[in-house]
């Protein structure tokens, strides 16, 4: 794909099309770091613009998705470091990303409880295994080599049976 | 409890909202395609207020010395107020600029590792700048006044200022400084009443991003 030719309007179908492609990665992402609805839907709309806005500068050699995820692993971290120095309730402060209306999943209720425990590089990190992206990727994504991120990765599984342990957390995460 | 474990979860939420979400995204996308403007504001305001704030330091400076240079320095604090004007406030439009060159070179492309160190950097310089602005503005605060009194009555009230006043005026400053750390101290920089200004000009900011900086270096290892 070239990105630096053709009209605007090509220019604009041809991301119109790849940000369909891999829409969820925006969602998932929003998800992470937003904790209400309004603020999900806020993020994606910077996500969104950011990814807009830099599309003239990617790579085609990249991989869209790698591309994507950085820019929008980088928009929820430094929308949720913008977000953090705003004052909020103490019922608010260091809960999970969940929505306003509680999960009727207990298992999608425990998951946002541990993911919400996690600094936002480590919530990025568990997102990409839990996207299955590989070690490689990850590595490029996040900017170290895929045995560092291997090691960390290690680390959040030490830390997520921490918190679920800590959590009293028996229930069986599998659906039935 | 494992990653996998989190995975059939994560899946099914996925799997639940993906499509509406979509749907909805892609409207809105056409709709704001064009809007190009989302700079960052809190940075441009800051570098703003600090420019303009030198300018009208560096405009009444030059008024000053232009208009009668001979009463300026037989004035009873002497060159005093125009040399602070000129020397403190020269730091601000340099630092503002350094900080938007700084800010222009993070690629939300970029490595999702870097551009973090980049921010917490950022955050620092805005931290760094905040800390010179206000320590500016508490010895220099008579300035903006003067500036008023000279546009609106042609009153040259630098002329008035005594070398004592300046003193007592940096004395005071620095009162302010300590009571806004030990402010600060008491109630720790996540109190809902610690301000953004007030946490960079106690230095917590700073301390948080040092910090910060010590967990990505934790992180990458």
């Amino acid at each position: 794909m070239s990105t630096g030719q053709g009209s605007a309007e090509a220019l604009q179908d041809g991301f119109v099309a790849l940000l369909e492609e891999h829409a969820g990665i925006v969602h998932r992402v929003a998800r992470m770091y937003a904790k209400r609805q309004e603020d999900r839907e806020d993020l994606i709309q910077e996500i969104r613009l950011q990814l807009w806005r830099g599309f003239p500068r990617y790579r085609a050699g990249q991989p869209f998705s790698t591309w994507m995820y950085r820019v929008a692993l980088n928009t929820g971290i430094s929308w949720l470091r913008r977000h953090e120095r705003q004052p909020v309730g103490l019922a608010e402060a260091g809960q999970a990303p969940a929505p306003e209306a509680p999960e009727p999943d207990p298992r999608a209720e425990l998951l946002w409880t541990l993911i919400g425990q996690l600094d936002p590089l480590h919530r990025a990190l568990l997102m990409l295994s839990l996207d299955g992206v590989s070690l490689a990727e990850m590595g490029e994504v996040m900017g170290m080599t895929p045995s560092t991120a291997a090691v960390r990765l290690s680390r959040i599984r030490q830390r997520l049976r921490e918190l679920a342990a800590a959590a009293g957390a028996s229930q069986d995460l599998h659906p039935k | 409890m494992d990653i996998d474990d989190l995975k059939p979860s994560w899946n099914e939420m996925t799997s639940k909202t993906q499509e509406l979400e979509r749907v909805q995204s892609l409207l809105v996308m056409r709709a704001k395609k064009n809007d190009l403007s989302a700079v960052p504001r809190a940075l441009a305001w800051s570098a703003g207020f600090e420019i303009g704030f030198f300018l009208l330091l560096a405009y009444l400076a030059v008024e000053l010395l232009s208009r009668d240079m001979a009463a300026a320095l037989a004035a009873p604090a002497g060159m005093w107020p125009l040399l602070a004007i000129v020397v403190l406030g020269l730091p601000l439009p340099i630092l503002a600029a350094r900080r938007l060159s700084f800010a222009a070179g993070i690629a939300p492309g970029d490595p999702v590792a870097e551009v973090h160190r980049k921010l917490i950097r950022l955050d620092q310089m805005m931290a760094r700048s905040t800390q010179a602005m206000m320590g500016v503005w508490l010895v220099l605060w008579a300035a903006l006044p003067a500036f008023i009194l000279q546009l609106a009555a042609g009153y040259n009230a630098v002329f008035a200022i005594r070398t004592e006043w300046v003193a007592a005026n940096a004395a005071f400053g620095l009162a302010v400084a300590c009571a806004a750390v030990m402010t600060a101290r008491r109630l720790g920089p996540d109190h809902p009443l610690m301000g953004r200004v007030n946490q960079a000009f106690s230095s917590q900011a700073i301390q948080r991003a040092r910090r910060q900086m010590a967990e990505l270096a934790d992180f990458e290892r």
